[in-house]
Parts: C-alpha cells; structure tokens; sequence
C-alpha cells in the first residue's frame, strides 16, 4: 500500500488532499516517515500544526483596555509596549556598549531558541534523541567561533595577558572545528532507524538557524564596533519603518500589498518610506554631534573599559553641501550645512524601508507556511521576539557590507587572515580602526556635489607582466635562476627553462621572501585601493595631510592624500613620473623609498623604483618575479594607474 | 511502522523499486559482457576496481596539468554535487511535476549557487590574482565592491524567492529554500576550502585528498576480505576490520606519499613554492628526529631522518580515516532517510559523484583549519614589510612602542651591552 501510494505522490502531487483522505483509513500500513511525508506535501489545509499561542496579555492592561474595540485593543497594546521597549531600548544604550553586546547576545539566543521551538512543533510528537542538547551544542560552537574572533579582534591587549586565553585565540578556529565536529559525529551516532529523516529535517532545520541567527548577530555586533552609530541608526530606521508603516496603513491603508501579509498595505509601505527617510536624517544629525556614539568602540586595556573618544572622522564633521538646482528653487538655499554621514543614513534609511520589509514577507510567508500566528508570545500583542527583528537581519548585513565597500576601503579584517594575523601580534591597541574610521569620506562634496564624481585610483603595486603566464603559475617559483629571464617574463621558454633548473629546489629562502613580499603586497595594495571622491582637497595644492593619525599602528593610507591631483600640485607636473617628487603624494605612504628610479620596468611597464621595502610581488606571488631587496629594482607602481586619474 | 521495518533491511537494493528514482544499471556494455560470468559479489568487485583505477589515472592526468585544470575540476564537481543534492530534493518533494515551481525556482537555485560562488570566489581571486584585477578595470571594480556586489546579487534572489511564494505549496518552497541554503553550505564552502588549500601548496591537496581515497580503497578491501564485525547500523556494509585496516594503511600511505612527493616526484615548489610557511619550517629539508623510547626496540635506530611534513601528514592522514567516514555516514544516513540508493548514478559500480566525495568534504575543512591553526604563523619578515608600508610617524609609533616593550623586558639593555 504505501509504496502504491508513493508512487502515486510521484505522478500525482497535485492530488494529495484526496490522497490524504484516502490514507486515512490504512493508518496501519503507513510508516512514519510516510506520515511525515504526506505532512509536507499536505500545503495548505486548514488545519493548524501548531498551537496557536495563548494571550499573555497582562491583566492590568487588560483591565484597563476592556471598553474598546478589538482593534483599538491592539493598537493601545502594542503602542504601550513599543514604547516600554523603545525606552528599554535607551536604558541600554545609555549603559553602554558592553550591555548592548550582551542585549544582542541574548536577543539572539531567544530568536533560536523560537524558530527551533516552531521545528519542534511542526513535528510534534516525535522525541528525537539528544536532539535538543545537539542543537544548543551547535549554538555554543558556531558562537564560539564568530565571538572568538570578535574577541580576538577587539579585546587583543586583554587576551594577550592571559596565558590560556592566548592559548584560546592562538588555535580558535581549531577549537571551534573540533567541537562543532564532535557535535556532528553525536548527531551522525544518534541516528536512529525509525527517524533517519525526521532527524536530518531538524539538522537542517539547526543550521538554517544558526545561519540566519549567528551570523547576523555576529554582523550586528561588528556594526556596533564601527562605532555605535552605525548600530543605532539602521536599528532605529526599521523600528521607525515598522511603526511608520503600521500608523499610516493603520490610519490611511486602503490597498493591500502583498498576498503574504494581507494587512500591510501600500499606504504604510510608502508613508514609512518617506517618514524613515525623514527619521533617518534628523537622528543621525543629532546622533553625529556626539563623540559617543560617533567613535569606533574600543576596548581599553588600562582602564578595563570600553572607550568611545576619538576625532571625530570627516565622516562627522558638519561640512558645506550646494543644494542641487531642482531643489534650490523649492528651498531657496544655495548651500546647507550637515554632516557627510547624513547623505549615507539616506542610503541607510531607504534600504530599512523598501527591502527590510521583505524580511518581514519572508517571515510571515514562513509564519504561513507552519500555520502559526507569531514565532511565539513574548511580547503581548506583538508576538515573539523574531517577530520583531525579522526586518532587522537583513539590515545587519547590509549595514556590514554597505561599511566594508563604500566606508571603510580597507579594514584590517578585510585583508584576509595572513595579513590580520599579522597586525595582531603588533598594534598596541586597535589604533587601525580608528585611523581607518577617519577616512569616511564617500560624498565629501562642496563645489560640485549632486553630479557626484567618484575618481578611481587604479593602483597596482605588484608586477603585472606574468598574467599571460598565469597559468603556469607554480612553474614560476625559480627566482634565482632565471632573474632577468623572470623580470621579462615575457616568453613562456623563458619560464620552463627557470623553473627546470635545479637550483631552485635550493631557494627556500628566497621563496619564502617572496611569499611574504606578496602577503605584504597584498596587505599594501588593499590599502590603496579606494574609491576616491571628487574631494575639494583635491583641487588644493598636495597640502600636509589632515589626517594625521596621533595614535600610530598600523593605518591604511587616507583617501584624502590618494585623492591628490598631480595636475594641481605646484611642485609637480603632470605626468606619472612626477608623483615621486610631490613630497605628500599618496605613493610616499606606500612606497618610503620612491627616489631612484633607475630601470623602467620591462615588459613595456613604465615603473617607478622602490627600495627594498617595495619589492614587487607578482600576481599574488605566484609567479615569482618577485624581486628580491635591494636598492633599484623596478616596481610597476601606482604611478601608471594614478595617471589614469587625469 | 512494519513498512519501516521492510525497507530499512540489511540490503540495500529493495530501495530501489521504492526510491523515487530508482538507479538504472549504468555500467558500459564491455564491462558488463566481460563480467558476465562472475557472480554479482565479484561482479561489482571488478567494475568499481576496473572504474577506481580509471578515475585515479584521471586524477592523475589533472594534477600534471596544473592548478588551473584542478580548480575547474573542483568547480565541476561542486557543481554536480550541488546539482545531485538538489535533484534529490525535488524527488523527494516530487516537484518536478509543477510547471511553475521548477523553471522558478530552478533558476533561483541556480541563482543563488552562482552568488554564492561569485562571493567565495571573488575573495580567492582577489587574493590571488592581484595583478590581473588591478589591470582590468572591470574586475577591479568587482572585486572592489564585491561584498556589496554580491550581497545586492543575493538580495535579488532573496526578495525574488519571497515573490515567487504561492499560497498552496507555502511550506514546498521554504523547504526547498532550506535545502538549497543547507546544500550550498556543505559544497560551496567546501569546494572553496579545497582550493584554498590547493593554493597553500599543492602537497595540501594532494596528500589529504589521496589519504582519503586510499582509505575508502583500503576499508573497501579490508572490509571486502576480511570483514566480519559490522561498525555501525547505518551502513551495514561498514565493518570494524576495514575501518581499522584502512586507519593503519591510510597512515603507511600518507607517511610514503609525502615522503615520496617532497622526494623526487614532483618538484619541490610546485609542491611547497606557494607558502611561506614551509621553507619557515624547513619542510624540504630532512630533519633527524630522535624517536620515541618505545619505538627503539623496533627500529633500532634511535634517529629517524624525516621531512617534517610527514608528521604533519599523520595529522592528516588519521583524521582522514577515523572522522572522515563520519562524513560517508552522515551522507549514507541522509540517503537512508531519503530511501535513495546512491546520490545520482554518474559513475558505475560507484553511484554518484557525491557519493565519492562524502568523506572529502569535512576533510577540507580540516585541513583548512589545520594550516590555519597550526602552520601559518606570523611571520617577522612579513611583520617587517607591513611595517613599512606605514606612515612615518607611526612607523615611530611602532618603534617606541617596540622599544619600550623590550627595554621592559631587558632584551635591549642586553643587546647594547653585547
């Protein structure tokens, strides 16, 4: 029978219902993967899965609420409790960084704990062994390993004090792989027969979880560090976006939105639009006054504490902006006066209201999908916490992502873990961040802003003519040998003769310098690649920088300082050649020695000359033309792609 | 629950009739007129033979033709493992048979596979390929924002995703959007750590990837002649007797495969040229180890004269034979569950390509986390190059910091004094 049936499920989906009814009376033959199955294929029936959860609506409200209308009811609740938590909200900011941390820690636990307790649900009354300690074991592991590296990052003096703490960072990502394998050899013995895939359901069911949860708590905590700024108002825009939303389809909704959630409706999607655009800009005026919540969070080893004091980056400095001409003549003002980060809470504030809404659809449509009415019932009239921060997970990451590629250009975490590595056994304290977070200057516009023209400094600081032979790449480990044949580089025989010689299997050394060249090339190059505004320092002469970071450590060069124009500077002119001699041009950051240039780069590369420091690497190292310190060796520098700039 | 019983028997071919496709024969007409006269035992003993040597030589003929050929390969059969799982998922729903679901919801996976991959990818070749995408301006604007880039391409498949969402198969479409997410974690992520590793040094590639092959060949006739004890309910085919015999083979072969590959067989730095840390920890030089106490008796020697990467490769190897099958269980569990024989029927005698790399998958990661963890350290050249790429004055930031530091600790008095 049941194989009949399932074959029939095969060619027949569309009838399920019927063969529902059908199976029904052979209950004895049907299995429990089969009733398992048939739960799947069910759709949409009207039958709830899952409980629906009770009202926990605490009595004095209800009291005091009992002479209006269900609809008044609900919206004099959920208004009482948005605002309990908005100000709940603001208790915890006020109280600091560190119980903001812990708020999202826990937030994070609860919303895993609520979309695990709804897979519990969906498939009642089956005990799965260890399943539930598995699950939480799953939480611990992946925590462990995306908070390690948080801590690691950000607490670096803290942890190198401590011996087993040191031990704890210095083989984290080891750790946190044996643990999670330990977890996955449990669940692999814990198979049982009669719920093979009842129990690979809910492994699943785990890991989509902790996906969503970890990872974007994880991205939210990260935001936070960036300075609490960036935490608050993309935060702060979505709740604004939610009840904007909800007042205005509330008051005015007339045309429903989306079939998911039939009671959203146009008017509160554009009404919360237009409101969290608005929000958005205010708060983050009054927010960027505030060195508090402006500076990067950072954890002082000295006074155990985490500090927000800094210079406020240019990001925050109130700055001159010419209105652009449609809008001139409906305000009336040529120029205004706000900050930069201002022009980034639009980006920010339109993101919250039109795509953050699709991860309350996704929600909901999930809600739909296992019949319930809210994750769970936490909060009266408002569902359960996931309820609330389902439009807040996309937000994280955009906010994350929206950081790394417009604001931050190079953050030491985004050179990759060689180099990271590197900077963490050195910097004093996180004096990177801080000079990093000081060139947030994306539309620093003055004269000309609205037509924004973003310039590119195309840099490369590596040798560039082995791409042809890229593929050949371990072939070309043979410096020694080949030396010029590898500068040229040009000829394929050139490579294969190098690379059979035998004395390469002695440059152990010389490799293992060039290695290091590439990783730092890399590290280098990282830094110089930026987006470079149309910056009004770049019509000035090639003044001193500004951004003079006091506190040392490793910063990458300012934008400000690549955004210099060689046709402007009076002590150079035009051409690529002259970058060496403009005394701040953005080179001398990268390349200290920048003054014999003696040998053109072969291979048709003009290049500028670098000291040893500047050894080039190629291609990421691979091919090793890398040539080996020492005074006069040529570097395809920046110089070509800097002209490229005019 | 006595159906459970039936299809849950020791062997596995009375899935066939009942999975929702059942596996056709897909063995060469050769073979099988070659084989015919042999029983089924010897019978399947000869083609996954004749088929295991076959696909060896042709890994073979991939590791000449260089890393590029290795990492398409790599991208092939993430590729296909993506496509085996998936189409298990679409069986298993039976949603193939609703127009609209597939073609949307193909695409979208298909979708979601190539944003994934443009993002793991992205950041390999940004790495790697420096110099190529600083030259071409189109790459380095997709490698410069391309975070953003791919998160935008993810974004769009999200959203599409929620659109696409239909009021009778609610629950169909949130556990094919489960099963992709959960699919592209186990391969994208793999296959990306598989050429990450590749790029460490070809030796890290090699050697876990062949342990592991060699203790699947081990277990299988270990198992095949002198299996009794079977190991674990899951596969019954499993036995005690190969799991050990392939552990202590498995250890013999990476100790000989590393010790010959650092020899004579391939070249040194197309082995190890493409780290640092392996001329760091003199990898290519053979270094006297005095072994344990114990071990005397027997060896007699008191020094054993060894690359230090054949210590490294009994990490390797033993984690490739004692938790690497717990990959193949998860994966026999899983097809279990979805009562499917094999993944897909790509190789003869052998099932799908999944079904060849279910061990390989964790393998990976370790070894990524192996390099990460216990190899790769910083570096002081490195530390040094860093240094002066920095500004001037925080160049001095650093050195008075440094000073500092070791005046404290009473290293620079006594260098002065010396």
């Amino acid at each position: 029978m049941s194989a009949r049936r399932r074959r029939r499920a095969a060619t027949e989906p569309e009838e399920e219902e019927e063969e529902e009814e059908e199976g029904a009376g052979s209950d004895k033959e049907v299995d429990l993967e089969e009733r398992l199955h048939e739960l799947d294929l069910r759709g949409d029936s009207d039958i709830p899965d899952v409980p629906p959860p009770t009202d926990s609506t605490p009595e004095i409200l209800k009291k005091a609420l009992s002479g209006l209308s269900a609809r008044w009811k609900n919206w004099w609740i959920r208004g009482i409790l948005s605002l309990a938590m908005i100000s709940g909200f603001f208790l915890i900011i006020y109280l600091g960084s560190f119980m903001l941390m812990l708020l999202v820690l826990s937030i994070q636990v609860k919303c895993y704990h609520e979309i695990i307790t709804i897979g519990y649900r969906v498939y009642h009354s089956y005990d799965l062994p260890w399943f539930r300690s598995l699950s939480w074991y799953f939480l611990l592991c992946v925590n462990y390993f995306f908070y390690g590296e948080t801590v690691a990052d950000y607490f670096a003096t803290f942890v190198q004090r401590r011996e087993q703490l040191q031990f704890l960072i210095r083989y984290h990502r080891f750790i946190s792989f044996a643990l999670y394998l330990t977890g996955f050899c449990m669940f692999v013995l814990s198979l049982v027969k009669k719920h093979y895939r009842l129990q690979f359901y809910m492994f699943a069911w785990t890991h989509v979880t902790l996906l969503i949860t970890v990872t974007q708590s994880h991205l939210v905590i990260q935001n936070l560090f960036e300075g609490m700024i960036w935490f608050l108002v993309p935060i702060s825009s979505v709740i604004c976006n939610d009840i904007t939303a909800y007042i205005f389809g509330f008051f005015f909704g007339r045309t429903p939105l989306i079939k998911l959630s039939p009671k959203k409706t146009w008017e509160g999607f554009i009404g919360g639009f237009f409101s969290t655009v608005v929000f958005g800009f205010i708060f983050s005026y009054f927010l960027a006054q505030h060195q508090y919540f402006v500076c990067p969070v950072e954890y002082n080893s000295e006074t155990n504490r985490f500090v927000t004091e800094c210079e406020p980056s240019e990001l925050f400095q109130m700055k001159k902006y010419s209105v652009p001409p449609l809008l001139q003549a409906v305000l009336g003002w040529e120029t205004v006066n706000m900050y930069p980060f201002q022009l980034h809470s639009f980006a920010l504030s339109t993101f919250a209201s039109l795509i953050g809404p699709f991860g309350g659809f996704f929600a909901s449509g999930f809600k739909r999908a296992f019949k319930i009415k809210d994750f769970a019932d936490t909060i009266p009239g408002h569902g359960g916490i996931m309820d609330r921060f389902d439009c807040q997970y996309l937000m994280a990451t955009f906010v994350h992502v929206y950081i790394t590629s417009f604001i931050r250009g190079a953050h030491l975490s985004t050179l990759g873990s060689h180099c990271q590595q590197v900077w963490r056994g050195w910097r004093p304290f996180r004096a990177g961040r801080r000079c990093c977070s000081g060139l947030n200057s994306m539309f620093p516009v003055i004269h000309r802003p609205w037509p924004m023209r973003k310039r590119t400094v195309k840099t490369s600081l590596t040798r560039s003519s082995h791409v042809r032979h890229w593929k050949r790449m371990p072939h070309l480990q043979c410096p020694q040998t080949c030396g010029k044949n590898a500068a040229n580089a040009r000829s394929p025989k050139g490579h294969l003769k190098c690379t059979v010689t035998k004395r390469c299997f002695k440059g152990k050394r010389i490799r293992a310098q060039q290695e290091q060249e590439r990783l730092s090339a890399n590290c280098r190059a990282h830094l110089v690649t930026w987006l470079v505004p149309w910056t009004p320092r770049m019509s000035q002469p090639c003044s001193q920088p500004e951004h003079h970071s006091s506190e040392g450590g490793p910063v990458a060069p300012d934008p400000q300082e690549l955004a210099f124009l060689p046709g402007k500077c009076p002590s150079c002119q035009e051409g690529r050649q002259e970058l060496a001699c403009c005394p701040h041009s953005p080179l001398e950051t990268v390349m200290p020695q920048c003054s014999s240039r003696d040998s053109p780069c072969s291979g048709g590369h003009s290049g500028l000359c670098a000291g040893p420091s500047m050894a080039p690497t190629t291609h990421g190292s691979r091919s090793s033309t890398v040539l080996l310190p020492g005074p006069g060796r040529c570097l395809e520098t920046a110089a070509l792609s800097l002209s490229s700039v005019l | 629950m006595d159906g459970e019983t039936a299809s849950d028997s020791e062997s596995k071919s009375e899935f066939g009739g009942s999975s929702p496709v059942p596996t056709s024969d897909d063995t060469p007409e050769v073979l099988n007129r070659a084989l015919s006269n042999l029983s089924s035992r010897w019978k399947n003993w000869w083609v996954r033979g004749i088929l295991t040597l076959a696909m060896i030589t042709f890994f073979f003929i991939i590791i000449y033709l260089g890393p590029m050929v290795l990492m398409t390969i790599v991208m092939c059969v993430q590729i296909k493992c993506f496509h085996e799982i998936i189409t298990i998922g679409y069986n298993v729903y039976h949603s193939y048979d609703l127009p609209w679901f597939r073609t949307l919801s193909w695409h979208l996976q298909l979708y979601f596979l190539l944003c994934v991959n443009y993002f793991f990818y992205g950041e390999t070749v940004t790495d790697y390929f420096f110099t190529l995408v600083q030259r071409e301006e189109p790459l380095r604007i997709l490698s410069k924002y391309h975070r953003f880039i791919s998160f935008a391409l993810y974004l769009t498949g999200f959203c599409m995703f929620v659109l696409s969402l239909v009021k009778k198969h609610y629950r169909l479409q949130f556990y094919m959007f489960g099963w992709t997410h959960v699919t592209l974690l186990i391969v994208v992520t793999q296959s990306h750590l598989i050429i990450h590793n590749l790029f460490e040094g070809m030796i890290w590639f090699i050697v876990p990837i062949s342990c592991v092959i060699c203790n699947d060949i081990m277990a299988y006739m270990f198992g095949f002649f002198f299996g009794r004890t079977p190991l674990i309910k899951l596969s019954p085919k499993k036995t005690w007797e190969g799991f050990i015999g392939g552990f202590f083979s498995t250890v013999l072969f990476g100790l000989l495969v590393s010790g010959v590959l650092l020899k004579n067989v391939l070249r040194l730095e197309y082995l190890s040229g493409v780290s640092p840390f392996l001329a760091a920890l003199n990898f290519c030089q053979v270094l006297n180890f005095s072994g344990p106490e114990g071990a005397l008796c027997v060896f007699v020697q008191r020094t054993v004269r060894m690359y230090p990467f054949q210590i490294h490769s009994i990490a390797l190897s033993t984690f490739a034979s004692l938790i690497g099958p717990f990959g193949g269980f998860f994966a026999s569990g899983f097809k279990r569950a979805f009562k499917i024989k094999d993944f897909a029927n790509t190789i003869p005698g052998h099932g799908g390509i999944m079904d060849r790399f279910d061990c390989q998958y964790l393998m990976a990661t370790f070894v990524n986390v192996y390099i990460a963890s216990f190899i790769r350290g910083p570096n002081p050249s490195k530390l040094i190059q860093q240094f002066l790429t920095l500004r001037p004055e925080q160049q001095l930031h650093i050195f008075n910091t440094l000073k500092a530091h070791l005046v404290d600790r009473g290293v620079l008095a006594s260098l002065e004094d010396a």
